[in-house]
Formats: structure tokens, sequence, C-alpha cells
């Protein structure tokens, strides 16, 4: 039964090594067929639309925070308890 | 070495036992900073553990890329642990999220019974931290443009995609250190500041590793360590950009936007 079990064991090892090695085969193929041009597409999705909207935040961003920086003042200072806890002797 | 079986039996290595060592002196060092003030012990552990991934991982490019010990077989093997090691992070961050919504869903009357509490200053969600959003998103573009253009060959598309992405990566961290120092809240302004600070920071954390991550593989990439059909560390490093930069998203719905 062990010879058996162990006939058994290197066939299915050798079966499925061969046809996982032919299926990525196969995946590489069809990747190379069926993808050609994807990256391509991604160029385009970084240049056409994700460069635009980077620009576009950091344009906003840039002008909100000056703008907050400009009309925000501090506000009056209340010593809440539950804010600036100081636990750990390190702290100021 | 030759052998009649398609697996990777390692050679005998240290860098198992000083990757424990180093993390047990980094945590303990941190310990000690935070109850008794010196960071010697951490930094210790830190570069301990540093060297350790510098060794470790030099020896895998070295067993795979010029020893030939990564068969289909092995790269499998790898595959699996990957996904296993991200779900393991998904575990890790889904716990700040709990402790998040656990504070905020129901705010006790301690911080004012509400959310942001009161005196609490929240980020607006729609200038920094929607650049960040910006760029991780297009990040995520260009490492998808690298993944296609080395499966098609196209060495120079790849460098510079790959280098797009690393780019990136460091601008969003340079984006949140400027944030972390401008903020009108610390970590000791309740516990918004606590669940802000811990998953964000948590989070910039692992953009640093990843972009660590996609540094080294491109170099790796300039050193011809790839070809179009093998090259699983760069999936790897793809993989988890892309969960550091789903945690970003989750942070932004969640903590940056419903939580102002």
């Amino acid at each position: 039964m062990a010879l058996a079990l162990r006939t058994a064991m290197r066939r299915f090892s050798t079966t499925s090594w061969r046809s996982s090695a032919a299926a990525s085969e196969q995946i590489g193929l069809a990747a190379g067929s069926a993808d050609h041009g994807s990256a391509k597409t991604w160029k385009i999705v970084t240049f056409i639309v994700a460069g635009p909207a980077i620009a576009f935040c950091m344009y906003n961003a840039y002008t909100g925070e000056m703008e907050h920086k400009a009309h925000h003042h501090q506000p009056e200072f209340v010593p809440y308890a539950h804010l600036r806890i100081r636990s750990k002797k390190w702290s100021n | 070495m030759t052998h009649q079986h398609p697996f990777h039996l390692v050679d005998q290595s240290p860098w198992p036992l000083t990757a424990a060592f180093g993390a047990l002196i980094m945590t303990s060092g941190l310990v000690v900073w935070f109850h008794l003030g010196t960071i010697t012990l951490f930094i210790i552990g830190m570069l301990a553990t540093t060297v350790t991934a510098i060794s470790w991982w030099r020896d895998v490019v070295r067993e795979a890329t010029f020893q030939g010990h990564h068969t289909l077989v092995v790269i499998n093997g790898l595959r699996y642990g990957m996904i296993l090691f991200i779900t393991s992070e998904v575990c890790f961050f889904f716990a700040f999220f709990w402790a998040f919504f656990h504070s905020s869903l129901a705010p006790t009357v301690e911080i004012g019974v509400s959310w942001p509490p009161t005196g609490i200053d929240a980020l607006n969600p729609f200038l920094v931290p929607l650049l960040n959003t910006a760029v991780l998103l297009s990040s995520g573009a260009t490492i998808t443009w690298a993944h296609h253009s080395i499966i098609e060959n196209n060495r120079g598309e790849a460098v510079q995609a790959l280098g797009l992405t690393v780019i990136l990566g460091l601008y969003f961290t340079a984006l949140q250190a400027w944030e972390y120092l401008d903020a009108p809240f610390t970590i000791a302004d309740s516990v918004y500041g606590s669940t802000f600070f811990v998953a964000t920071g948590f989070h910039g954390l692992h953009v640093i590793i990843g972009t660590t991550f996609l540094a080294v593989c491109f170099f790796r990439l300039l050193s011809h360590h790839f070809s179009n059909h093998h090259h699983f560390g760069f999936e790897a490093a793809a993989w988890y950009w892309h969960f550091v930069d789903v945690v970003w998203l989750f942070l932004y719905v969640c903590i940056y936007w419903w939580g102002s």
C-alpha cells in the first residue's frame, strides 16, 4: 500500500508539475497577446487621469491651506480635562 | 546542489534567530523608552532588526536570481506566504479601526458627547488628505503600468513607471509628515488624538516599508534581476503597495471624512 501511495504521489506530482508549467505557459502566452497594449492603457491612465488629478489636488490643497492660515484665528484656550493629557514623566 | 525535486531546502542561516532577538530587543526598547526615557535599547534593537532584514532578503535574492532555486513550486509557496502575511496585516489594522469606531460611534460625556470631541479642530479632509488620496491612487496606476511593462519586456517604461511609483510614495510620506507637524491636535488630545495618530501612524510606517520594498525592486529591475515571466519579488511589492493604498482609502473615508 505504501508503494502504491508513493507511485500515485509521484505520478500526481509530475502530472501537476507538467500541467502547472503548461498552464502558466498558456497564461503567459495569453497575457502576452491579450494584454499587449495593457501597459499602454495604464500609461495613459497615469498621464491623462492621475497627473491632472494630482495637479488639481495640489493647487486645491495649497490655496486652501493659505486661505485657512489667513483668516483662521487661534480659538480661546479652554483647559479641557480630556485634552493635553500628560501621563508620562518625560513629557513637558 | 543537484536534486531530483523542485523544492528548495534552504541552507542553515542565522537570520531567523537574529530576527527574533532583534524584534524582542526593539519592542522591549520601545517600552523602556516610553516608561524610563532612554532610547538606547530601542536603537540597538532597530539596528539588529534592520541588519537582519537586509541580510536575510539579500540571501533570498542570491538563492533565487543567482542560484536558480526558485522554481514554480517554490514561487507558489511564496505567493501563499505573501497573501497570508498581508492577511495578518489586515487583521492588525482591523483592530485599530475597531478602536476608532468604539470611541467615535458612542462618544462619552468626558469628551463632550460629540465626535470630534469638544475642543478638537479636525483636519479639513478636502485639502491635504484629498491630495494624499490622489497621490496613492495614482501610484496604484503607475505600479500597474510598471507591471505590464515588465511582462511586455519594455524595460525603459518599466523603470520609468516604477521610479514614478517610488517618487509618489515619498511624496505621500512628505505630505503626511507636514500634516503631522502642522496639525492643531496631538496624540495626547483625548481618544481622538490616540486613534488618529496610532491608525495613521502605523499606516505611514507601512507606506515607508512599502516604498522601501518598491525601491529595492527598482534597483533589482535596473540590475536585470527580473524577466518578463519571473518577477515575483516585484509582484509581492505590488500586492503590498495595493494593500497600503486600500488601508489609506479606509482611513480617509472613516477617520478623515466621516470623523470630521
